[in-house]
């Protein structure tokens, strides 16, 4: 196999949110093309990592680094890091009532666009692709029309997050326990969702709980995470071995 | 007394007959503006305290009124009509004076002093009964023309009615408008003050429905500069009858509009939409008084303020159901979005019911732009200016959104987006 190229490289990263230091000392490589899940207890430090990734304003870096594409990501405002081609699922979508669903990601696909000094995407070129991708995660086209998330249920918000996703092609997604809450049909879905993105150039985090979404999307490798860093790492039959042991072999070692 | 000394400072009664040209050869009239004069001296002009005008500063305003009409003068008009639409009927009040171009349908009547005594006398007279508060009495000082818009039974007008306010530098404005709507008839109005300078304007709405009858009635008042803005509008709604009120007031110095609501007839219904968007040093009060007279009888009120840099806004808004109203509605909500750190916000939202089979809510909320959907938008590659954008108008679309008037909302977006300075 060649040298695999690196796509995200976290080094020694200390985050805090508050007084309250989260995220302590970790480190972690994602090349190109992988999949890696991140499994841990609740108040790990799971959703602070992602937060950390997209630059969420309480999230405060105190040491460390990371790399997104060799550029210091750190360095960028919210939504260059979305339009360098960084996109976070996530595990609580925000509801706004009166901004419809539609015109909202026709901006975020021109706003990247623009930065990547692209035209604007055409009208009838974006409706086609939002249509196809809606009938895809099981979106009626109602919806596109209505608020972002606005009165949506909490699983038609999460297939809501992937077309998303879907629209705005990232290289790496971050995708923060998207399969929580999910019936069997919708995880199907969602799962469908995100092996379509996956490919050589594209790679993904998957924060989730359970190994139910794992056998669908085959991760490379699973990461353990506890008080604020990995403490171990192995394949997928981590994820199962945690289905059937929980978490208590290894935060007590 | 404090407003006697500021208006007797100003003029003194004999100067009256000055107030317009026209007015001299009209003895009866000039009675009714003396006569309105010399009640307005008698009356505390309210202060501060009073809660109806806290945070209104209406001894400026009035103050600016008797100086703006004492210099009252005829100047050329401009025009500056930018919007149209072909199904109008547009009437313009500038200088006093109704005009309008074409012929009038006979629904619209511009009443002048110079002509139909009796009737406009009875007109005034039914306003003035009925109306007795400070905005009318000082409309009443400055009164020449009415404008009158009476439909017929079964009479159902699709045009929109267009009454556009001009104002020029230093001028008082009193415009007065009676309307009537007889059984099974509908009408669309839509009053629009354009945007003006070093100006106050007054204005006086009487609106009668008798039964099954509808009116849409829009009122849009641009951004005011140096400016106070007074409005008065007195509504009563017959049996099964509705009105549909949509405002956008973006502010002036003093910018007040009270709304006299009586739901007189069974099953009658009021609904108000309203957006306030107030910035720099501006204010907007916004008064309402509803009473439910009668069975069946509905009220909707939705007002909405946006408020920037260091503006005020005022929601006040008593809504009173009254003992043999059963089976009432009556929803009342005001929500706030403050921009800055410096804008203010007074809101009351007051109900009171003497009758136990009701149905009614209201609530009252003010909230600074909310962080965590600001990172939602950001997150997905949108800049923070526009994230700010999308947000606002979100907020406002719930109002917007509710004009199921094509053309009125595109006209009501475009100024919206104009008074927050989107675009
Ligand atoms: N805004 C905040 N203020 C204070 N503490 C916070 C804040 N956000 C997160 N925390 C704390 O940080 C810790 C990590 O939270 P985080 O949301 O990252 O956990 P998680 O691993 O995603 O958990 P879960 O599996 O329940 O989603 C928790 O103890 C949490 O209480
Ligand atoms: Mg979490």
């Amino acid at each position: 196999m060649s040298a695999k190229k690196t796509l995200l490289s976290i080094e020694n990263l200390d985050a805090s949110i508050g007084d309250k230091n989260i995220i302590k000392n970790l480190n972690l490589k994602i090349h190109y093309g992988e999949t890696h899940a991140i499994m841990g207890p609740n108040g790990s430090g799971k959703s602070t990592l992602a937060k950390a990734l997209a630059g969420h304003p309480d999230c405060k870096i105190t040491k460390g680094t990371i790399h997104f594409k060799n550029i210091d990501l750190l360095t960028l405002p919210v939504e260059e890091r979305s339009n360098e081609g960084l996109f976070l699922g996530f595990q609580y979508p925000i509801e706004i009532p009166g901004l419809s669903n539609s015109v909202f990601l026709k901006a975020a696909i021109n706003a990247k666009n623009k930065y990547q000094k692209l035209n604007d995407v055409s009208a009838t070129d974006f409706i086609k692709e939002l249509k196809q991708k809606a009938d895809m995660m099981g979106i009626n086209q109602s919806f596109l029309s209505r608020g972002v998330n606005e009165g949506y249920s909490g699983g038609e918000k999460k297939r809501n997050e992937i077309l998303q996703m879907l629209m705005l092609k990232p290289t790496l997604s971050v995708l923060d326990e998207t399969d929580s809450g999910l019936d069997i049909d919708s995880m199907k879905i969602v799962s469908k969702g995100i092996n379509s993105m996956l490919g050589e150039d594209t790679s993904s985090i998957v924060i989730t709980h359970y190994e139910r979404l794992l056998k669908y999307i085959k991760p490379d490798v699973v990461h353990v995470f506890h008080n604020g860093r990995i403490i171990k790492s192995g394949d997928y039959m981590l994820a199962r071995e945690l289905e059937e042991k929980g978490y208590e072999w290894l935060t007590n070692e | 007394m404090a407003n006697e000394r500021i208006i007797k400072e100003l003029m003194n009664p004999n100067d009256l007959d000055s107030f317009s040209s026209i007015n001299q050869e009209n003895a009866w009239l000039n009675g009714y503006n003396k006569e309105s004069y010399l009640k307005l001296l008698e009356r505390p002009i309210p202060s501060n305290k009073n809660e109806e005008w806290r945070y209104t500063k209406i001894s400026e305003a009035v103050n600016q009124f008797f100086l703006k009409a004492k210099g009252n003068k005829t100047l050329p008009y401009e025009f500056n009509d930018d919007e149209s639409f072909d199904d109008d009927i547009r009437i313009y009040f500038y200088n006093g004076t109704y005009f309008h171009q074409g012929e009038l349908p006979a629904y619209i009547t511009t009443l002048k002093i110079s002509q139909d005594h009796p009737y406009f006398e009875s007109k005034i007279y039914d306003g003035n009964k009925s109306n007795d508060c400070l905005i009318n009495a000082l409309n009443t000082v400055l009164l020449t023309d009415m404008l009158s818009i009476e439909t017929k039974s079964n009479q159902k007008i699709d045009k929109m009615i267009r009454i556009i306010n001009l104002s020029h530098k230093d001028s008082a404005l009193c415009p007065r408008i009676s309307v009537n709507l007889a059984k099974n008839s509908s009408i669309k109005i839509f009053e629009h003050h354009q945007s003006s300078e070093s100006s106050v304007l007054n204005s006086n709405i009487d609106i009668q429905l008798e039964e099954n009858s509808t009116l849409d009635y829009f009122r849009l008042i641009e951004k005011q500069t140096q400016s106070h803005d007074l409005s008065s509008q007195k509504i009563n709604i017959g049996e099964n009858s509705r009105v549909n009120l949509f405002c956008l007031d973006s502010g002036a110095d003093t910018s007040r509009s009270n709304i006299d609501v009586e739901l007189d007839g069974d099953n009658s219904a009021i609904n108000i939409n309203a957006l306030f968007t107030p910035s720099e040093a501006l204010h907007s009060g916004n008064q309402l008084k509803i009473n439910h007279n009668a069975k069946g009888t509905k009220s909707s009120l939705d007002f909405r303020g946006i408020l920037d840099d260091s503006s005020a806004g005022v929601f006040f808004g008593k809504v009173k159901v009254h003992k043999n109203s059963s089976q009432t509605t009556a929803n009342m909500s005001n929500q706030n979005l403050l921009l800055s750190d410096y804008a203010k916000i007074s809101t009351k939202p007051i109900l009171e019911i003497y009758n136990d089979d009701v149905e009614c809510s209201h609530s009252a909320t003010s909230g600074n732009l909310d962080d965590e959907k600001i990172f939602y938008i950001k997150s997905r590659g949108i800049d923070e200016e526009s994230a700010k954008k999308f947000l606002v108008q979100s907020f406002a679309a719930k109002i917007i959104n509710k004009i199921t008037h094509a053309n009125m909302r595109e006209t009501f977006n475009n100024h919206l987006l104009k008074s927050l300075k989107i675009n």
